[in-house]
């Protein structure tokens, strides 16, 4: 009769098996991999497996990863830091792709303490990075008027905003402009695109200084001729440091993942995704 | 431990192999974590084969900051799922038949797991 006991493993000879199985692995990626392994090392970015190469501690593999993740997760980055990896990430370059988007989304949330990205809900822009330019006031609702406006130098647009009045002054006062008439699907779809669009909330970071900000998708716009495509009401042009014309600057865009509304519009610091309850609640008529 | 793609690298032959064998509970998921993390840089090896230096630099790092490897609570879990399917999203458009090339990978990675396993047990 065929005995059903099962062979008795030797525990620690099989450990040390594996573990030998697993050095030559790694040893194999490092010598594969090494240069871009230690070019991140020297940027201050670890691995699990770059941990791996300088420990035999196998055995110890998750207090390692532990170790590397609480650092990771904790520690936010020095502004030089920030920008400078951001920036890495952009070198001179005039469009992202989905990896670069989705490697500075998961910085910036990181850095701002937001849930950041370039796709939400099945949507995404036509770009996240490309100039800004420097938008007028808009009218906030019928008898508004550009005095009643901070930075009233900025003037105020003719005709109201695409999405017509604003449900409060912070709104307005924190409004980008992004080209929606240039998604794919606007022509067709806008009756369902315009009120997801309408005052959604958005991330606008400057990488030149590292300054971000929480505004609304308050406009559409600018037009594509014009060599730009955001556009930001003067509260923002001003917080974030960006000027229209000659010296116009980059920033980028990405939507902010916020379904209890929590995130209060203005500038972004560390502790912004702890802090005030949004005052862009839309008032029920 | 979460890796990166978990839901697609499933070692199931290997953990056969491991339950046939007389070993406690705890052993066999020390065990099973050591082979885990050996076909899990298999699989980081291929992806970073398809990817130009640039991109492999900005793949490591992405998956340094929020997905990858890490032991989480739930919450960290959750969004790290996210970020899984996130990362398998766009590396599908980058690299072609992905998957396909990913589970060959942890065929050829558990063959070699289970050759070394059936090795020792026969002695």
């Amino acid at each position: 009769m065929k005995s059903n006991k099962k062979p008795k493993g030797n525990y620690q000879h099989l450990k040390k098996i594996l573990q030998d199985h697993h050095k030559k692995t790694i040893h194999e990626f490092g010598q594969k991999h090494g240069k871009i392994l230690d070019k991140l090392k020297s940027k201050g970015v670890i691995l699990a497996g770059a941990a791996i190469l300088v420990s035999t501690m196998i055995a110890s593999t998750p207090s390692i990863v532990n170790a590397i993740n609480s650092h990771s997760k904790e520690e936010r980055l020095g502004l030089g830091n920030l920008i400078s990896r951001i920036k890495s990430i952009l070198n001179g370059k005039k469009a992202l792709d989905k990896i670069q988007e989705e490697t500075i989304a998961q910085t910036l949330s990181n850095q701002f303490n937001l849930k950041l990205s370039a796709n939400l809900q099945g949507h995404r822009l036509n770009e996240i990075y490309g100039y800004i330019g420097a938008e007028q006031h808009l009218r906030r609702w019928p008898g508004d008027s550009l005095q009643k406006h901070d930075l009233p130098q900025a003037g105020i647009a003719p005709l109201r905003g695409a999405f017509g009045d604003f449900d409060n002054e912070e709104q307005e006062k924190y409004y980008i402009a992004v080209q929606l008439h240039e998604l794919p699907n606007w022509n067709n779809s806008w009756s369902t695109l315009k009120p997801w669009y309408q005052f959604r909330k958005m991330f606008v970071y400057n990488p030149d200084n590292g300054k971000g900000m929480v505004v609304v998708l308050g406009d559409s716009g600018p037009a594509l001729w014009t060599g730009k495509t955001f556009g930001g009401s003067p509260e923002v042009m001003h917080y974030l440091e960006r000027v229209d014309g000659s010296q116009k600057g980059k920033v980028i865009v990405l939507f902010i993942d916020d379904p209890e509304n929590k995130i209060a519009l203005g500038p972004s610091s560390e502790d912004f995704g702890k802090s005030l309850l949004s005052t862009s609640l839309r008032e029920t008529p | 431990m979460k890796y990166l793609f978990e839901e697609i690298i499933q070692i199931k032959t290997v953990h056969l192999k491991l339950n046939e064998m007389d070993l406690a509970n705890q052993e066999k998921e020390e065990l099973l974590e050591i082979m885990k993390s050996t076909v899990h840089h298999k699989v980081i090896d291929l992806i970073l084969s398809e990817l130009t230096d640039e991109e492999k630099e900005i793949f490591l790092e992405g998956i340094s900051t929020g997905g990858g490897f890490s032991d989480m609570d739930e919450q960290s879990s959750r969004s790290s799922e996210l970020k899984n399917r996130q990362y398998l999203s766009v590396l599908r458009d980058r690299i072609n038949n992905l998957e396909t090339k990913i589970k060959e990978k942890v065929k050829e990675a558990e063959e070699e797991l289970i050759l070394l396993l059936a090795d020792q047990t026969s002695r």
